[in-house]
């Protein structure tokens, strides 16, 4: 409960510099619940007063009265939706750019544990959850208490014995509105959640439909899915079922309450207690409750999972560390290049220890092939140069400096990396490859296209290089891929070049007259490039060979192909790339 | 879309719902039901007050309110189960939608896929089939409750009063335009703004995929400036709503009142000429208030009904499209291996060959090399062995039977094939082997890896064979992913095995020792391997050079060196001399 409350605390907080906003808000709802409450008893009196009596000029009077507080009753609605919304939005802005921001401070450990629907879901999900209860629901528990209350006291004027009853229908309303709203919200969180579920298999069966149909297993997926359609189809029937009963109930209660009314009302007319206009108030009353009733029901179902949903939120804000720099970072003007690992561990939360106390270190412009079986912890030790991850014990420096004193801005400067498998934007080839130079021409993205041997591809694209790739547009194989990864790393000109795999896709040829490019550009960097084409041995000064984490050979291309260690038997009996 | 179209749709959509009648035939009776009640408690209350309470009529008068409970009691029995079966029955077709949708997709051939994102497919399977229940199962038949009860309201105001009838109606036109007109304007907004929330999780989900080439080029401020600009929008977008909607229902709650404040004048002023009873006038405002629900409904699923359509169309677009794989043909239970290519011709694009002319015969239990180009055609040539496309022209023929006539399912049973681009389901590394085979056992899995010499890479990993793969792979190297790829196509006990560049990101060494287990135990049957390093090719019985979709050199590898042409030039530019 405590906790409910800092939280409750926490979230108003985000309203900020829109704080009036919100009460001015909440006042005006007040306001507005009073009109609306005088209405039914205007009516009443036009029909006592006018109608029964055969007044009508007065009961013209009091319909024209109704119109007026009608208006008067839309204005505040209007105001208090207004500036409700506003305050809600804003608040729900600043905390999704929290949120948002926490996450790009992340390490990447937070995107190997989570799945990327989760996090969509917390800055969409949770957020629209929030701006609801902030905006709609406050509104609406303010109105429905206070217009209850003005219901009740002018109920109370005409008629004790009738207010007991719809004090006592009010409590079994509320009740049950809760109870339907506590039940039902649980199953409509699982239906979207199955949903969600439904989603990753259809995209699952879409992405990996090649494998499905060469495993040539369609049944076996197509029942699997069915599962999961029958469960969600359940789900909804439950949800449906909830529905049907809880939320219908409340006008069985209602109707027998009115019911009730209207025979003691009716005895009460007959004997003088009552009048007809204060009857129909009554009924007029019963009916303009239903709907505040159930939203009240609702909101107070709604407050815990509002609550909850800040809750996650400020969980991913709170767990992402303050700063991704230390105060005391520092920037390198005039890199020399040189990396250097010394006594290197690093274990990824799944429990996999790569890296066991590992020392390396890579001069200034060298360039380095680092080769070895899978998961020897290749890729892993480009990404710690790159500092994705950040070892558990020992440093990995750069010039003599730990990489997570470099201010990160610099460092992404001095250090180029293309991963295994990179990322494409949906966005044309050219602002793909010119990602980290917006500013580049034409003539130079087309250099570097040429140098990463993408360029001959590129122009037999109908739009050459305004061709929108990735998702919505051409897709493209791994190969290209990495080959517009590698151009936009090119296009960069950094101290430090890190390639992981860039070849593995490429014919002989081909890389034969990149290796002849790539020389000239690498020259006065330093490279590492991960890959099992021996062939780019050619290119380094050295070769490391690494199993397990462990560098188990290094040394010049020559000397380990005459060593007769694994890199030698690698190479195998005939030249470059095994035989 | 023109009308005659849409009506087309419909119908077409009406006819495969009715498959179940029974749950329709409730939700008809409910609605009708439901109707009938709804118009029964203003009526009973006006004859309680005029013939009883005015009239001080103590006898009867229970049995009158007691008729009036039963009415609202009967009220709330046809509601409720109107909610239930309208629901139901949605639900129902709904899951039939997905369902088909789903089977179609596993069925339709690759070309299907050429021009479709897996996005744009899986928001046809769950958001269209929603949208599609939403409007025209539960919005069409709520609606035709809605109509029913207008009608009825009608009727027994005209019952009532035939002159406060028309005097009430008057407020009607008003109100179908202010829900015309802004409901039009609020759906919009509110879509405005489903697109805006879309927009942000777009940018979300582009930035936790691509994290780690935005933090590599240092593009956060851009994202986070991005995501910023997207989320200003959306409170515009939402203001836009609250302005909407803020003058929407004042505007609904002032026409409907506007009805009541005409009953009330002129009522009054009938009641007063003794034109009408009192009971009367009570009994139309209270009608008079019953106008707003209906007309609202009816008028919203007007509106949301082209979107709808839309999502309609859009499903149908994927169930009736017609590149579908066939499955009928001859089973065959076994493959001797020979693999006959007869002048095969074949264009993915109308007038684009990519295969021009080849002609290639492995026989059984041969072990061929392709190599070539990027963009050569070899994975051509293996997605025709597979059959996910079929000759433009010539023939491919399995042990001498032409492909056409070999069932496709019953042929992939019989061949492993290894794609470029692995693909691994979300799941344990088990899981994902085991798929291959429905029949197969754990110990199954851990002979082939063992025989393969992938299980010491597997159980290197911290729980081994119960690791779990993360979404696509991402937890595991691109190595061993291959690795794990390769088994499972080695799980079938294929009679034939392809490898598409399967083993290109692990190093040569476990590659050889990989390979050499592989056709160990693929001995005796046929084996077909696409590789970009050429030191490989030495195992093999046979080498195929393609070039432009054409074979342009084959023979044994020594052959093909000694001979000096293609294969020569591109193994010495790889390999340095000989
Ligand atoms: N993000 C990750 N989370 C958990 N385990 C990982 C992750 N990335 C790699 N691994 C594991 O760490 C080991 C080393 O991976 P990696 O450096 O990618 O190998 P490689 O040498 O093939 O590039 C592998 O066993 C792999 O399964
Ligand atoms: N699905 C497709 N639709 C249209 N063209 C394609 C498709 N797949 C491949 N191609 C084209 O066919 C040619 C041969 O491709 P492919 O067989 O994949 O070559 P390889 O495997 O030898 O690199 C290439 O020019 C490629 O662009
Ligand atoms: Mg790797
Ligand atoms: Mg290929």
């Amino acid at each position: 409960m405590g906790d409910s409350i800092h939280q409750l605390k926490r979230l108003l907080g985000y309203l900020r510099d829109h704080k009036l906003h919100f009460i001015g808000g909440l006042a005006i709802v007040l306001i507005m619940s009073y009109t609306n409450g005088v209405i039914p008893v205007l009516i009443r009196e036009a029909i006592d007063q006018g109608v029964t009596t055969g007044e009508y000029r007065l009961a013209i009077r009091y319909a024209l009265l109704v119109l007026l507080v009608a208006i008067l009753n839309g204005a505040f609605s209007f105001g208090g939706r207004y500036l409700l919304v506003k305050a809600a939005q804003h608040a729900v802005y600043h905390l999704r750019m929290d949120a948002f921001r926490a996450i790009q401070r992340h390490r990447m450990e937070f995107f190997d544990r989570t799945y990327s629907g989760q996090l969509i879901s917390r800055i969409t999900n949770d957020t629209e959850r929030i701006t609801r209860f902030l905006s709609f629901r406050v509104r609406m528990f303010v109105y429905s208490v206070f217009l209850i209350i003005v219901s009740l006291y002018y109920m109370a004027r005409m008629n004790r014995a009738l207010t007991g009853v719809a004090l006592l229908t009010i409590a079994l309303v509320v009740a049950l509105n809760t109870t339907y709203a506590k039940k039902v919200r649980p199953i409509y969180d699982e239906v979207r959640h199955q949903t969600g579920v439904i989603a990753s298999v259809s995209t699952g069966s879409i992405a990996g439909v090649k494998t499905i149909k060469a495993l040539s297993v369609e049944e076996e997926i197509q029942g699997k899915f069915q599962e999961e359609n029958e469960e969600l189809y359940t789900l909804n029937v439950q949800a449906t079922k909830i529905t049907a009963l809880y939320g219908n109930a409340p006008f069985l209660v209602m109707g027998i309450a009115m019911s009730v009314m209207l025979y003691y009302g009716g005895r009460a007319i007959m004997g003088q207690n009552l009048t007809v206009g204060e009857l129909t108030a009554f009924l007029a009353y019963m009916l303009t409750m239903t709907w505040p009733l159930r939203a009240l029901g609702f909101t107070i179902g709604d407050i815990q999972r509002s609550l909850a949903a800040a809750s996650r939120l400020f969980e991913v804000i709170d767990s992402a560390p303050e700063h991704i720099d230390p105060p005391d970072a520092v920037e390198l003007t005039n890199p020399r290049g040189e990396i250097e690992f010394r006594d290197v561990y690093l274990t990824y939360h799944t429990g996999k220890t790569v890296l066991k106390g590992l020392n390396l270190k890579i001069r200034p412009e060298e360039k380095v092939l680092i080769t070895g079986p899978p998961g020897s912890g290749k890729s892993t030790l480009l990404k710690l140069i790159a500092r994705f991850y950040e070892p558990e014990k020992g440093e990995v420096l750069i010039d003599g400096v730990d990489v997570r004193k470099i201010k990160t801005s610099c460092l992404r400067k001095i250090v180029a990396y293309v991963p295994q498998e990179p990322f494409i934007f949906n966005r044309s080839i050219r602002e793909n490859i010119a990602l980290a130079k917006p500013d580049a021409s034409l003539e130079e993205i087309i250099r570097a296209a040429k140098i990463a041997k993408i360029h001959d591809f590129i122009s037999s694209l109908p739009d050459g290089y305004d061709t929108v790739v990735g998702e919505k547009g051409v897709t493209l194989s791994g190969g290209q891929r990495q080959r517009i990864a590698l151009a936009r790393a090119l296009l960069l000109e950094p101290k430090i070049i890190l390639l992981d795999d860039p070849v593995s896709n490429l014919d002989a040829k081909t890389e034969e007259s990149l290796i002849e490019d790539l020389r000239d550009i690498l020259e006065g960097k330093t490279a590492v490039i991960v890959s099992q084409r021996l062939s780019m041995a050619r290119l380094v000064d050295r070769v490391i060979v690494m199993v397990d984490g462990r560098v188990v050979e290094d040394g010049k291309p020559e000397e380990l192909a005459e060593k007769g260690g694994l890199f030698s038997e690698m190479l195998g009996r005939g030249g470059w790339n095994g035989g | 879309m023109a009308a005659n179209s849409s009506l087309a749709l419909l119908k077409r959509f009406i006819g495969e719902a009715l498959s179940h009648k029974r749950t329709l035939a409730i939700v008809v009776a409910s609605i009708v039901g439901s109707a009938l009640a709804t118009l029964a408690p203003p009526y009973i209350l006006r004859i309680a007050i005029d013939r009883y309470i005015l009239a001080n009529n103590y006898s009867g008068f229970l049995v009158v309110a007691l008729l009036y409970l039963a009415s609202l009691v009967a009220q709330w029995f046809f509601a409720t189960l109107q909610t239930f079966y309208i629901e139901v029955f949605g639900q129902k077709v709904l899951r039939d939608l997905r369902a088909r949708l789903h089977e179609k997709v596993l069925h339709s051939s690759l070309d299907f896929f050429k021009d479709k994102s897996t996005g744009d497919l899986v928001s046809r399977i769950v958001n269209d089939t929603g949208i599609v229940n939403d409007v025209l199962v539960s919005g069409l038949l709520g609606s035709l409750g809605s109509l029913l009860s207008l009608i009825g309201i009608i009727i027994a105001m005209l019952l009532l009063d035939v002159k406060l009838t028309l005097v009430t109606l008057t407020s009607v036109p008003l109100m179908v335009i202010v829900a015309y007109y802004f409901g039009g304007k609020m759906r919009r907004a509110y879509r405005e703004t489903r697109q805006k929330i879309a927009r942000i999780s777009s940018v979300v989900e582009e930035s936790v995929a691509g994290v780690e080439t935005i933090r590599a080029f240092g593009r956060e401020s851009d994202v986070e400036r991005e995501f910023s600009k997207v989320s200003r929008e959306t409170i515009k977008a939402y203001l836009r709503v609250a302005v909407y909607m803020g003058l929407f229902w004042p505007l609904m709650n002032i026409t409907s009142l506007l009805s009541v404040i005409v009953v009330i004048a002129y009522g009054g002023y009938l009641a007063y000429q003794g034109a009408v009873s009192v009971g009367v006038v009570v009994a139309f405002i209270q009608y008079a208030q019953r106008f707003r629900g209906p007309i609202n409904e009816v008028i919203g699923l007007y509106d949301s009904l082209q979107s709808a359509l839309a999502a309609l169309e859009r499903i149908y677009e994927v169930l009736d499209d017609e590149n579908v794989e066939d499955y009928s043909g001859r089973e065959v239970e076994r493959l001797k291996g020979e693999i006959k290519f007869e002048d095969v011709w074949f264009e993915y694009e109308n007038g684009v060959p990519v295969l021009k002319g080849i002609n290639l015969h492995i026989p059984p239990a041969t072990k061929v090399a392709v190599v070539g180009k990027t963009g050569a055609g070899k994975t051509t040539m293996a997605n025709l062995i597979m059959r996910f496309y079929d000759p433009t022209s010539g023939k491919l023929r399995y042990d001498g039977i032409d492909g056409r006539e070999i069932s496709r399912k019953s042929l992939r049973k019989r061949i492993g094939y290894v794609p470029q681009e692995t693909y691994l389901f979300p799941g344990t590394i088990m899981e994902n082997i085991l798929m291959a085979n429905p029949e197969a056992s754990e110990e199954d899995v851990i002979r082939v890896c063992k025989q393969l010499g992938v299980h010491e890479f597997i159980e290197r990993l911290p729980q081994g064979y119960n690791t779990s793969a993360g979404e696509a792979g991402k937890l595991l190297s691109v190595g061993e992913r291959q690795l794990i790829s390769l088994a499972r196509a080695l799980l079938k006990d294929p009679d034939i095995v392809i490898l598409d560049e399967a083993l290109s990101s692990v190093d040569p060494k476990t590659e050889r020792l990989v390979q050499d287990a592989m056709l160990r135990l693929m001995e005796g049957r046929t084996s077909i391997i696409i590789a970009h390093r050429l030191g490989i090719t030495r195992f093999a019985d046979k080498v195929v050079v393609v070039d432009g979709g054409k074979i342009v050199e084959e023979g044994s590898p020594e052959e093909l060196l000694a001979k000096k042409g293609h294969f020569y030039r591109l193994y010495t530019s790889q390999m340095g001399e000989v």
